[in-house]
């Protein structure tokens, strides 16, 4: 996440471009394009095209409202919202509009497709089946708890950014990641794997 | 029971592939074309304007827009930015001089003779709601679609099809295309006459476009259409007997009857690693990946692999039922009807784009020392050697008559003459 250097310097920016300084937004722009593009392609299991479009939407978004930035939150934490917004429209949107007969693997690359890196604990069969395991586990989960699941596991938020970002409060986004991962835990034992912790 | 670690599992999944910066500077340029094609301007947030402004230096800003607007003058040497694939978005006005600038370098405006730097409208036709006509002042025609974005285009003879919208163009062959509507417009231009020659109609239309024009013979049923368009995004397909069709998207291969609209089956390729290119033939697909390895899949799934050492994935090329695989090295290899290593032989110092197949039997290839070498698979010789003034710029294509060949800078027409 953005250090306090980084605010300062987004900020700079933002002032700047308030001021009417519209090639500022470039810089704004390609300091988050990857950020969102990874955040979108872990929350929307789309292919690059997909994800290139909607980053396009969304900073498009963007950049009309950022003159009304108001400096109360960092702006990563305003692009993520904007962003989740826009997840949770397109996500509706495809359920409204799935056809009836579903073609398997029809388009829904997963975040977890083709990313192990070779080395990693969890490669070669077993590991293939545990991350498939982690995407339909994840699939199962209700939508409130999969979104601070992955907020907080994936895009590495802190409660404090995932509360803003989801308007919804500390408490209740701790308890709602505490019950995802339990649930996730129950799936994989369910499965015949045992999920062990060796996190502080 | 298994363990697994879960910090490690979480890291891992973490590890979403990124977007390259050269992508993202990419995307910008086409996000510029986005906003001026939408006309989106930021919305001055009143607090803002305010707290920079006060309300006296509001006054004075609108006093100093009534004294100084032109109110209705031409607006000489407006820029009006003309993305690659994105017309001018501006409404032009008749009698307006503006001046026009390509942003992108790497993707030239191809579907319109379009003329860069300044130049006066001095016709315009509005004939639908998204398209109009422009004349500009040297005769050019041009023509806007707003919010098109073009994804595919293919060039047939002096035609060329984009896809306006959510319409998808299908499948392309040496002489012919055939493409399919599931929804919206395809945009057909004659790039010789620098006009629009015709407009594809609707919904659920499937023809088959040749030089001589566009063929209607094919209609689908709306529900295969939809399916269809759901799978095309980064799909590869190949037509299959007279109206069936292939998709293979993420190993998953669905084979359809598009006259019929029925499903005629569906299978998967067993291919561990990532799929880079398929090439289609009447009988087999064959397959490049990530690994050193080339598959051959037959049309039931069932694949055999061949170790092909370094990758290029472009350059596989069916001739009948035996294919050449080209290295980046330059080592031909020629695979047999029953996927056997026939030959190989080394006929390049390095091939870094892809050739052209000009014949059932002669490849083009360019090489990295400034030269082009004919190569006839059959005999598994060199032909001939073309000398260039450079290597090659980019892949060769396939024309009419001739090969056409990017240098840097420009691209030069090799005749068919010159090359058997």
């Amino acid at each position: 996440m953005p250090s306090a250097d980084t605010r300062e310097r987004d900020e700079n920016w933002i002032r700047a471009f308030q001021g009417g300084d519209g090639s500022v937004f470039q810089k704004l722009y390609l300091a988050y394009l990857p950020p969102l593009f990874s955040f979108i392609k872990r929350h929307l299991y789309c292919d690059d095209a997909a994800a290139e479009d909607l980053c396009q939407d969304i900073m498009m978004t963007v950049y009309e409202k950022l003159p009304g930035f108001l400096f109360k939150a960092k702006f990563s934490t305003y692009l993520y919202t904007i962003a989740l917004n826009r997840l949770r429209n397109v996500k509706r949107k495809k359920t409204a509009l799935s056809l009836d007969e579903k073609i398997p693997g029809d388009g829904e690359a997963s975040f977890l497709d083709g990313v192990v890196e070779p080395g990693t604990p969890h490669q070669g069969m077993f590991g293939r089946q545990v991350h498939e395991l982690l995407k339909t586990g994840m699939e199962t989960l209700p939508e409130k708890e999969r979104e601070v699941f992955a907020l907080k596991e994936f895009d590495e938020l802190t409660f404090e950014e995932i509360s803003e970002i989801t308007g919804q409060s500390l408490r209740n986004i701790q308890y709602l990641k505490e019950k995802a991962q339990k649930r996730l835990k129950e799936y994989f034992e369910q499965n015949g794997i045992l999920w062990e912790e060796v996190r502080a | 029971m298994k363990k697994i670690d879960f910090d490690a599992l979480i890291k891992e999944a973490r590890n979403t592939p990124s977007l390259p910066e050269a992508r993202a500077r990419e995307l910008f340029t086409e996000f510029e074309a986005r906003l001026a094609a939408k006309k989106i301007r930021p919305k001055i947030a009143p607090a803002a304007l305010f707290a920079g402004l006060g309300m006296t230096g509001v006054l004075l800003g609108l006093l100093a827009v009534f004294i100084f607007h032109p109110f209705g003058q031409a607006v000489k040497g407006t820029e009006v930015v003309v993305r690659a694939n994105v017309l001018p978005p501006e409404k032009l006005k008749v009698g307006n001089t503006y001046v026009f600038r390509q942003t992108s370098k790497s993707e030239p405006v191809k579907e319109v003779a379009l003329t860069f730097g300044e130049a006066t409208v001095v016709k315009l036709e509005s004939r639908s709601e998204k398209r109009d006509f422009w004349t500009l002042q040297n005769g050019v025609i041009a023509v806007d679609n707003r919010n098109a974005v073009y994804k595919n285009r293919i060039q047939i003879g002096p035609y060329v099809f984009d896809e306006i919208g959510t319409a998808y163009v299908l499948s392309k062959t040496n002489d012919s295309a055939r493409l399919s509507v599931a929804a919206g417009l395809v945009r057909v231009s004659n790039v010789e006459s620098a006009r629009v020659e015709e407009i594809a109609p609707g919904a659920n239309w499937m023809g088959r476009v040749s030089e001589n024009g566009i063929k209607t013979d094919l209609s689908p049923k709306p529900d295969l259409a939809a399916r269809l368009a759901s799978w095309r995004q980064g799909a590869e397909f190949s037509w299959v007997g007279p109206a069936d069709l292939l998709l293979v998207k993420k190993g998953q291969c669905l084979r359809v009857d598009l006259r019929t609209g029925e499903k005629k089956s569906e299978f998967r390729l067993e291919i561990p690693t990532q799929i880079r290119t398929i090439r289609f033939s009447d009988e087999a697909l064959a397959v490049a990946t990530h690994s050193d390895f080339l598959y051959f899949a037959d049309r039931n799934g069932e694949t055999t692999s061949v170790r092909v050492g370094s990758q290029s994935a472009e350059n596989i090329f069916w001739f009948g039922k035996r294919l050449a695989f080209v290295n980046a090295e330059g080592k031909i290899s020629i695979y047999g009807p029953s996927h056997e290593l026939e030959k190989s032989f080394t006929v390049l110092t390095g091939s870094l784009w892809e050739g052209v197949l000009v014949s059932d039997r002669f490849l083009v290839l360019p090489d990295t020392s400034a030269r082009l070498v004919v190569v006839d698979l059959e005999r598994a010789s060199v032909v001939k050697e073309l000398p260039l003034e450079e290597p090659a710029a980019g892949r060769l294509e396939r024309k009419a008559s001739f090969v056409e060949v990017p240098l840097p800078g420009k691209k030069i027409a090799i005749e068919d003459k010159n090359i058997f």
